[in-house]
C-alpha cells in the first residue's frame, strides 16, 4: 500500500501473511507492543475482539508463554483509570478495551484525566456496525465527536485493511511527545473482518511525525547553552521548578545530575513530585496553592527561576499580577 | 512558552536530552558558582516554616496518619489518591524517592481516582507496596472496585481518611461563603465502610477511631499480605494549611495556626471571575 510507512525490522513477524479477523490483529498488535495487561468490560460491540483476547491466551498457555491477563473494573470508569495507574506506574502504555455506548462514554472522564496529566493510554472501544452508525442504534454513542473534544487523538476505523496500521499508529501518538490517550473506535463488523495481518505498517501521519522529529532534534546549541551558565553565574539564588514533564519524560535522573552538579536547589509541582528525591538536600518540596510554605517563600526569595517540564499551570500562579 | 511569565532563556525539545546537554556545557566549561549563601537561607526556611500541625490534640489527626504510614512506606511505596483534602496532605507529608510513585489527578482533578489507579499500578508493580490515600468522599465514586481488588487478589493497601464530607469543599465554605456547608456535610449519612469493604472480601477490614491506636494499626494494616481496607476517624475540622488564594501572590499564603508566617495576611474573598 502507497501510504504505509514499513518500519525496518531485522526478522518478518512470525504472523505475517497469515489471514485473521480483524479482532485477532487487534490483539497481536496489543502483544507486539509489549502490553502486559487489558483493563476492560466486555459488551455486544466488542465481543468479537473479547474472543480474540480469550484465543490468545488459550494459545499462550498451550505454548507455555506469558498471558495477558484481561482485568475487569466494576465500571469502565475504573478500567480507564487502572490503565491509566498501570501507565504512571510503569512508563508504558496502559490499554483500555470498552464496548459500545454506555461502555465509551463511561471513559470519558478517564481519557480526559489523561489528556490533562500527559498520562499514555489507548482505548480500544467497540462500535455498532458501520451500517448501523448514526441510526441511534442500540448502545450507540458519537465516540469520535465527544472523544474527540477530549483525547489527543481519535481513529474510527471504517476501512478495515488499515485496521492493523491503526492500531499500532495508536501507541506510537500515545507515547510520543507530550503523551496522551488515544482512542480507537472499532465498528463491530470491522473487528469480524477477515485479512491479511502484515506485523508491520504503520498510517501516513507527516505532520505529526515532522513535528515530533524537529522536537527531537532541537538540541541546546553552545550559545544558547553558554547564555543560559552566563545567567546562572549572574544569579546567587537559583531555584529549579520541576514539573510532570520531567516524570514523563524520563528525566528525573537528568534533573538529579543537573541539580547536584550544579548546587541549585528544585521545588516541584503536584505533577513533578519524585523529579527529585523529595528526601535529597536539595529538595524544597512542593510548591503552588498548597505547596509547603518554604517552598513558595523559597519561589518569592529567588532571583533566577528555571522551569522544567513545567506549564504555569493555574495551581502554581494563583495570581500572574507580579513580576 | 510566555503563556503565563515572560521568560528570559528558552528551549523547546526533550528535557532529559536538554538537561544532559547542558550538564555537559556546564561541565566541559568547568562552570562553578559558590550559591552556599543561598543553601543557608534555605535551610534556614525550612526549619523556620516546617510543615507542622497540632500534635497535641486529642482528636486522630490526619497529618499524624500520614506521617505514620510514611514511616514505613520510606518513600518506596507507589501512593494513589482521591482529590481534595487528603490528596494535598499526602502530598505534604508522604516522601517519594523516585519517579512514578505519587499517582495523583492533578491537572482534572477527578475525585475517585485513586483506588482503580492504585489497582492498575498494583498490575504493573506487583512487587511494590501500593498504598490509595483516599477521602471518604472521593472512595465513594469508585467503591465498586474494592471488589476488583480482592477478585485478583491485589494486595493493595486502601486507607479513608474519614471526615464526614466533602472536606475541601468544606474548608472553602468556611473561608469564603461564612461557613454555609451546602451540600457538602455527610455526618447524617448511614454509610459503613468496613462492612462494604468486608463484604467485597477484604479480609483485613478495620476501623481507627484513637489517636493511641495509630502506630500499632497502620503498622498491622500495611504489614496484612492481601488487600486490607483500613478507615481513620479524622478531626472533621482539620484543614489543608498552607494555602495560597485565589488570586493571590505567594507573599500572601495563609498558613494556619501551627505553621509561622512571614507577613500578616488577611482571608480575602476571592473576585467573581477567580479560578477556584
Amino acid at each position: 500500500m502507497s501510504d504505509t510507512v514499513i518500519q525496518p525490522r531485522p526478522v518478518g513477524h512470525p504472523l505475517a501473511g497469515q489471514r485473521m479477523s480483524g479482532a485477532r490483529m487487534i490483539m497481536q498488535v496489543l502483544a507486539d507492543e509489549g502490553v502486559t495487561a487489558i483493563f476492560g468490560y466486555s459488551g455486544g460491540a466488542i465481543l468479537p475482539t473479547y474472543d480474540a483476547v480469550f484465543l490468545y491466551n488459550e494459545q499462550a498457555a498451550r505454548a507455555g508463554e506469558p498471558q495477558i491477563p484481561l482485568i475487569v473494573p466494576a465500571n469502565e470508569q475504573g478500567a480507564g483509570f487502572m490503565a491509566a495507574g498501570y501507565a504512571r506506574a510503569s512508563g508504558r502504555v496502559g490499554v483500555c478495551l470498552v464496548t459500545s455506548g454506555p461502555g465509551a462514554t463511561n471513559t470519558v472522564t478517564p481519557v480526559r484525566d489523561c489528556t490533562a496529566d500527559s498520562i499514555p493510554i489507548v482505548v480500544i472501544s467497540g462500535q455498532v456496525a458501520t451500517q448501523a452508525i448514526g441510526t441511534d442504534a442500540f448502545q450507540e454513542a458519537p465516540v469520535p465527536t465527544m472523544m474527540g473534544a477530549v483525547a489527543k487523538h481519535i481513529f474510527l476505523v471504517t476501512d478495515p485493511t488499515k485496521l492493523e496500521r491503526t492500531v499500532r499508529t495508536a501507541f506510537e501518538i500515545a507515547r510520543s511527545g507530550r503523551p496522551g490517550p488515544v482512542v480507537v473506535d472499532v465498528p463491530k463488523d470491522v473487528q469480524n473482518w477477515e485479512g491479511v495481518f502484515h506485523g508491520e505498517g504503520l498510517l501516513p501521519i507527516p505532520g505529526f511525525r515532522r513535528r515530533q522529529q524537529e522536537l527531537e532534534q532541537a538540541v541546546v546549541e553552545a550559545p544558547a547553552a553558554a547564555h543560559f551558565f552566563a545567567m546562572l553565574e549572574e544569579s546567587t539564588r537559583p531555584l529549579i521548578y520541576a514539573g510532570g514533564g520531567v516524570i514523563n519524560g524520563n528525566a528525573a535522573a537528568a534533573l538529579t545530575e543537573f541539580a547536584t552538579a550544579f548546587s541549585v536547589p528544585v521545588v516541584t509541582t503536584l505533577m513533578g513530585i519524585g523529579s527529585l528525591d523529595t528526601t535529597h538536600p536539595l529538595s524544597m518540596r512542593m510548591l503552588g496553592m498548597h505547596g509547603a510554605a518554604y517552598a513558595n517563600y523559597a519561589v518569592d526569595d529567588c532571583d533566577f527561576l528555571i522551569a522544567v517540564g513545567a506549564r504555569g499551570a493555574s495551581r502554581i500562579s494563583m495570581s500572574t499580577a507580579r513580576k | 512558552m510566555n503563556k503565563v511569565k515572560r521568560v528570559h532563556w528558552s528551549h523547546v525539545g526533550q528535557v532529559r536530552e536538554a538537561l544532559q546537554a547542558l550538564i555537559a556545557h556546564g561541565r566541559a566549561h568547568g562552570f562553578k558558582r559558590d550559591f552556599t549563601p543561598w543553601l543557608a537561607e534555605l535551610a534556614e526556611l525550612r526549619r523556620v516554616y516546617a510543615m507542622n500541625y497540632d500534635r497535641a490534640s486529642p482528636l486522630i489527626q490526619p497529618y499524624y496518619v500520614i506521617e505514620e504510614i510514611n514511616r514505613h512506606a520510606g518513600g518506596a511505596a507507589i501512593i494513589t489518591t482521591g482529590v481534595g483534602q487528603h490528596q494535598m496532605w499526602a502530598a505534604q507529608y508522604c516522601d517519594f524517592t523516585a519517579p512514578r510513585l505519587w499517582l495523583t489527578s492533578g491537572s482534572m482533578g477527578t475525585m475517585g481516582f485513586g483506588l482503580p489507579a492504585a489497582i492498575g499500578a498494583q498490575i504493573a508493580q506487583p512487587q511494590r507496596l501500593v498504598i490509595d490515600i483516599d477521602g471518604d468522599s472521593s472512595i465513594r465514586m469508585n467503591i465498586g472496585e474494592l471488589e476488583t481488588a480482592t477478585t485478583y487478589n491485589l494486595p493493595v493497601k486502601v486507607v479513608v481518611l474519614n471526615n464526614f464530607g466533602d472536606g475541601m469543599v468544606k474548608q472553602w465554605q468556611k473561608l469564603f461563603f461564612k461557613g454555609r456547608l451546602s451540600a457538602s456535610d455527610r455526618s447524617l449519612h448511614k454509610k459503613d465502610f468496613i462492612k462494604a469493604a468486608q463484604a467485597d472480601g477484604f479480609r483485613y477490614a478495620a476501623r481507627l477511631e484513637h489517636k493511641a491506636d495509630v502506630p500499632r494499626v497502620i503498622a498491622e494494616f500495611l504489614a496484612f499480605k492481601g488487600p486490607a481496607f483500613l478507615e481513620v476517624m479524622i478531626d472533621p475540622d482539620a484543614g489543608v494549611y498552607p494555602m495560597v488564594g485565589p488570586g493571590q501572590s505567594y507573599e500572601e499564603m495563609i498558613t494556619g495556626e501551627f505553621i509561622p508566617s512571614r507577613h500578616k495576611v488577611d482571608i480575602k474573598t476571592p473576585g467573581p471571575s477567580e479560578m477556584f
